[in-house]
């Protein structure tokens, strides 16, 4: 009986490491290309976006036992992608890999990307996120403040500018 | 507020934005062989116990069969055998989001003059292709160190970090002004149903031909004409040597 104890004791431990890789699986189905948009948002770079993205999954994978998998995944995916593009530009800033093309975007709307991407280059990583997440992604004013880690008057006034430059533009 | 400029350019975002092609499997870290040491361990302790208190003596409550003391050393390992991935000691990938040269040489004076693919022979039911890099050095004497990675590109030319092993040779070289070394790559791929040494690859590039060797500012960009099929990135699967 203490033998059945102990693997009773080892499954369940088995089970909780398997429902926590369900959790995750879950998450990234249901949110991977939000989070995409949220880094292509905030970096401007196709690429940095797409591998923003796997960084901030695989951060959400080594935090799975701690975090809190009854709350909304999205903030916080969103606040460590943000980090993770801060951190990544500044490591990055010795070695520049300016190039005219944006590699990973799909040929057929390669042109197309290229001109968004110029357009929104006047706006600073803020105002970008803040216009396209509340436009676009269809975030609340309160939700994407959170997670562009500002208050909701400085949201909106960035929001306001970014709408002000692009037409100036 | 498509009418408008703004409007417009958000609609353009919007439409490509769609266009992505993310992984469908999720990224996970690698494995390593920690679970089963763990798992060993946590057995021989279990077993160690049972014999000195001999099957089936104890309560029937589970807690009750497992004295605190023997608790407290075995719970740890019980639970990163249970986990499917005991790497939490292992820094995070996104401490290296893309390789970081060491050493003193920068881009500026060194550059890769040849790039010379072949095969090699591997074990059965793998391909083993190398890659022989000259790289010239135009400025003062410096200094190229191994680093923890070299960053890859695959048929979509998206970079990647790849880490990398160093089997032989030396840590790193100095280049005199107006002189040469030779860094050797090898790659290792194995075929769909082939036994892998470390087992299955969680993450891997396909179809690399573009390798990055990062410097101390700057990197050596090469391609090769011998295509690697497929890369292991969630582990290290790339030698990296000096010669000469």
């Amino acid at each position: 009986m203490g033998l059945g104890g102990v693997y009773v004791y080892m499954g369940a431990q088995a089970a909780i490491g398997a429902s926590f890789e369900l959790l995750y699986e879950r998450a990234y189905q249901e949110l991977s290309r939000d989070v995409f948009r949220f880094a292509l948002s905030w970096t401007n770079d196709w690429a940095s976006a797409e591998d923003l993205t796997q960084e901030a999954f695989l951060r959400l994978w080594n935090h799975r036992q701690s975090i809190d998998w009854n709350r909304p995944m999205m903030p916080w995916l969103a606040t460590t992608t943000r980090r993770l593009a801060n951190n990544r530009f500044r490591a990055l800033q010795r070695r520049f890999r300016g190039t005219a093309e944006e590699m990973g975007v799909d040929e057929q709307f390669r042109a197309k990307w290229l001109d968004v991407r110029a357009a929104l280059r006047a706006l600073t990583p803020l105002e970008r996120s803040a216009l396209l997440l509340t436009t676009v992604e269809g975030w609340t004013y309160t939700e994407a403040a959170t997670a562009l880690n500002t208050t909701d008057a400085a949201l909106r006034s960035a929001v306001s500018r970014a709408r002000v430059k692009l037409e100036a533009a | 507020m498509a009418n408008s400029r703004s409007g417009k350019v958000l609609a353009d975002w919007n439409s490509v934005a769609e266009s992505v092609q993310l992984p469908y499997e999720p990224p996970r870290p690698a494995r390593n062989r920690a679970p089963l040491s763990l798992s060993v361990a946590a057995l021989a302790i279990l077993v160690a116990f049972l014999g000195l208190r001999g099957l089936g003596s104890g309560p029937s409550s589970p807690t009750a069969t497992v004295p605190a003391n023997v608790g407290a050393t075995s719970e740890p390992s019980l639970v990163a055998a249970a986990s499917t991935s005991p790497t939490e000691a292992q820094p995070a990938p996104s401490a290296h989001p893309l390789a970081i040269g060491g050493g003193t040489c920068t881009a500026e004076h060194v550059r890769v003059t040849s790039s010379q693919p072949a095969y090699g022979y591997g074990a059965s039911g793998s391909t083993v292709a190398f890659l022989t890099l000259t790289v010239a050095n135009d400025g003062p004497a410096c200094d190229i160190a191994i680093p923890d990675g070299i960053d890859i590109a695959g048929a979509d030319g998206v970079s990647v970090f790849a880490p990398i092993t160093h089997t032989q040779g030396d840590a790193g070289v100095r280049i005199g002004k107006g002189g040469a070394t030779t860094i050797l790559l090898q790659a290792t791929w194995y075929l769909s149903d082939a036994v892998t040494p470390s087992g299955p690859c969680e993450r891997q590039v396909r179809d690399v031909s573009k390798v990055d060797i990062p410097l101390a500012s700057g990197s050596l960009d090469a391609t090769s004409e011998i295509v690697w099929k497929e890369v292991c990135v969630s582990g290290p699967s790339i030698d990296f040597r000096f010669k000469g």
